[in-house]
């Protein structure tokens, strides 16, 4: 059983794609995750990715979602986060100044 | 005189039985000798005896003395030292116990401490993580935003980066010796010797009870307060019928004189009926004879009564001295008894106050060994456990000197950042900045519960180093027991003694008794010579005589000048007043006696 989830809806007409990552999102599944996220932006021209029931995220994880946007921006595709992060986490990452950059 | 008296005195004087009285006298003196004798026999056996007796009542006396000395003085001494150092034995419990308690508080109290120390360990450890993403936060930024010193200020990210994980790494070695001294005190704690000894309360227990045994000496709970006065007092009553004694022995020479003076008017007697000339005397010189032999009834009957006041004398003589050698034989029955009762009480004193000191001590000795061992295993725990905090600290010292450098180093990647020219990176640096500061404080809380350590640490080895092995020595009550022990068998043994020698002297008494001859011997030959004197009386035939004598007291005067003593003087008077011995005061006694002392 994967350790991290990924879902992926799409609304065709309106040409978005809805991803949620479940799970331990740390280095350790960096490579997974990458690929998983290559596959569910095919054709879309609106990326919406929700983090949440996250048991575990690192600088990994924010420096993969800072690459995704940054290629979806170079592919002009829309991006928008939706981080439900655990507290410690939240905290960790403010302090980092890790969620600004999303 | 007529020719016709003349001749009928002639031949009174002719059939006089002069031989047969002069015969009789000589067997009364022969009688009266053998009474001194007997008498001199009895009195010296007596005086024998009182020597003995004073001697050995002279050595009860001064055996007593030391008893009284013993239990009135040394006991009461010895009593205080073990008082003393039974208070300091209780005193020493409780410090250790009092000790003991502090360092069980100590430890606690460090327990807590290095307990407390996780909460600045972790919020540190957190900061480190903080940094550590801050820096990758600012790595990621250098991927894509293009600054003119972007290569010094990666390089200052990297050596920021490295020092944090030279002082992570730092951390986790100081982690695990954290978790080592928790672990250990913990262990520490649940097995510390010194906590499983001072809860031995049967030490402090038997001392306590000790206490109260050594206070029950001093307050006669084994000795009767009386019973060395009454020691005394039977002593003092001992001598004070010795002294009567003597008083009577003394009677012995007045008794043997008044025999003599009886034996010496006897004499007179036979030389005056050897000088009877009947046939060859002018008749004034016949007259002078028949007076002469007309005296001798008065003479013996004077004799008889002196016999019989001697007797008399003899017997009370007796009678005090054998009284009060049975008095003095009764206070020696209850100087025994008195001494059996020492003796019982010094082996009741011995069987439960020396065994029970015996106990506590060997209670004490055994507390203060199982202390002591307990003591030097604790110190040695500690300060293996002080050991592996020092570790610890010097670790954290590293961590500290670390983290002064890695502030160096931000304060270098600070004049990086503003140098940067785009105005990049303020809002990080103050966020860095931020984060610097919280560890500093984190590591000055952690500073602060280091040093609150080490000051327990180090009042922890104050407590328990050296343990004091004087206070186990200092405080031996051994050589007082032994001196006790041997003191009382020194009373026991002069008890014994003196109460086998009381015994014997009570013994003694009683059965010397059977030894004294002369009491009925006297009464016995008193009574002999009186029937002897009776008879020279009926040969005398006074009746006859009667018309033949005039009124001559010369000769009866000549007897009384040989009295040295007024009560032979008294006597004689009435018998001549009188003429008969049933006069003389049958109750005389020695008071009478008293009086004649002064004579000798």
């Amino acid at each position: 059983m994967k350790e991290f989830t990924l879902t992926a809806t799409k609304d065709k007409s309106a040409g978005t794609t809805n991803l949620t990552l479940q799970g331990k999102l740390n280095v350790s599944h960096m490579t997974e995750l990458h690929k998983e996220l290559q596959k569910a932006t095919k054709g879309s021209k609106k990326i919406k990715i929700t983090l949440s029931k996250v048991e575990d995220a690192d600088v990994s994880t924010i420096q993969l979602l800072k690459a995704f946007e940054n290629t979806c921006i170079a592919n002009k595709i829309e991006t928008e986060f939706q981080l439900n992060l655990p507290e410690d986490i939240e905290n960790l990452f403010t302090k980092a100044g890790l969620s600004n950059l999303l | 005189m007529s020719q016709p008296e003349s001749n009928n005195l002639s031949e009174f004087l002719k059939n006089f039985p002069r031989q047969e009285i002069i015969e009789t006298l000589n067997t009364i003196d022969q009688k009266i000798g053998s009474l001194h004798t007997i008498s001199s026999k009895d009195f010296l056996f007596f005086n024998k005896l009182l020597k003995d007796y004073y001697k050995h009542i002279k050595e009860i006396a001064d055996n007593n003395t030391t008893l009284s000395t013993f239990f009135k003085k040394e006991l009461n001494k010895f009593a205080e030292q073990l008082n003393i150092k039974n208070q300091n034995q209780q005193k020493n419990i409780a410090q250790i116990k009092e000790t003991g308690k502090q360092i069980e508080d100590i430890l606690t109290l460090t327990f807590s401490q290095i307990d407390l120390i996780i909460v600045p360990f972790n919020n540190y450890k957190q900061n480190l993580i903080t940094l550590k993403y801050l820096l990758a936060n600012l790595k990621l930024h250098f991927t894509y935003i293009n600054l003119p010193n972007k290569t010094e200020l990666q390089s200052s990210v990297n050596t920021l980066s490295q020092s944090i994980d030279t002082i992570q790494q730092k951390f986790e070695v100081a982690g695990s010796g954290s978790d080592s001294l928790n672990n250990q005190i913990i262990e520490l704690k649940d097995n510390l010797c010194i906590t499983k000894t001072l809860g031995i309360k049967e030490t402090s227990e038997q001392l306590r009870k000790l206490s109260i045994q050594i206070k029950k000496i001093l307050f006669d709970e084994y000795w009767s307060d009386d019973f060395i006065s009454e020691l005394n007092r039977r002593t003092q009553n001992c001598f004070a019928n010795m002294g009567e004694i003597i008083t009577n022995i003394q009677y012995h020479d007045i008794i043997r004189q008044k025999m003599e003076h009886i034996q010496t008017s006897q004499k007179e007697l036979i030389k005056g009926l050897s000088d009877l000339k009947a046939s060859e005397t002018p008749d004034k010189s016949l007259e002078n004879q028949l007076g002469f032999i007309a005296k001798i009834p008065e003479i013996t009957d004077i004799q008889v009564a002196q016999l019989l006041y001697t007797n008399k004398d003899y017997q009370t003589s007796i009678e005090k001295i054998t009284s009060k050698l049975v008095e003095v034989g009764r206070e020696m029955k209850e100087l025994n008894n008195l001494y059996k009762v020492i003796i019982s009480n010094s082996n009741q004193f011995e069987d439960v106050f020396i065994s029970d000191a015996k106990e506590a001590q060997q209670h004490y000795f055994n507390f203060m060994n199982q202390s002591e061992e307990d003591w030097i295993q604790s110190l040695n725990k500690i300060n293996g456990l002080f050991d592996v905090y020092y570790s610890l600290k010097k670790e954290f010292g590293e961590i500290f000197i670390s983290e002064k450098t890695l502030r160096g180093e931000i304060k270098n990647f600070e004049g990086l950042i503003k140098a940067n020219g785009k105005n990049f990176g303020h809002e990080l640096m103050r966020r860095l900045l931020l984060l610097l500061s919280e560890l500093q404080m984190n590591s000055n809380s952690l500073k602060t519960n280091l040093n609150q350590i080490t000051q327990h640490f180090a009042s922890l080895q104050d407590l328990l180093n050296p343990f004091n092995t004087n206070q186990k020595n200092d405080t031996n009550i051994h050589d007082n027991l032994l001196t006790l022990s041997s003191s009382f068998n020194h009373i026991k043994q002069v008890g014994q003694q003196y109460g086998s020698l009381s015994l014997k002297i009570s013994s003694e008494i009683t059965s010397s008794f059977k030894s004294i001859e002369y009491y009925n011997y006297f009464k016995n030959t008193v009574e002999e010579i009186v029937t002897f004197l009776n008879e020279i009386n009926k040969k005398v035939n006074y009746d006859n005589l009667k018309s033949f004598i005039g009124d001559n007291k010369d000769i009866l005067k000549q007897i009384e000048k040989l009295y040295t003593m007024q009560s032979e003087r008294d006597i004689h008077q009435q018998m001549v007043e009188t003429g008969g011995i049933s006069a003389i005061n049958s109750q005389q006694n020695n008071d009478d006696l008293n009086d004649d002392i002064e004579l000798f």
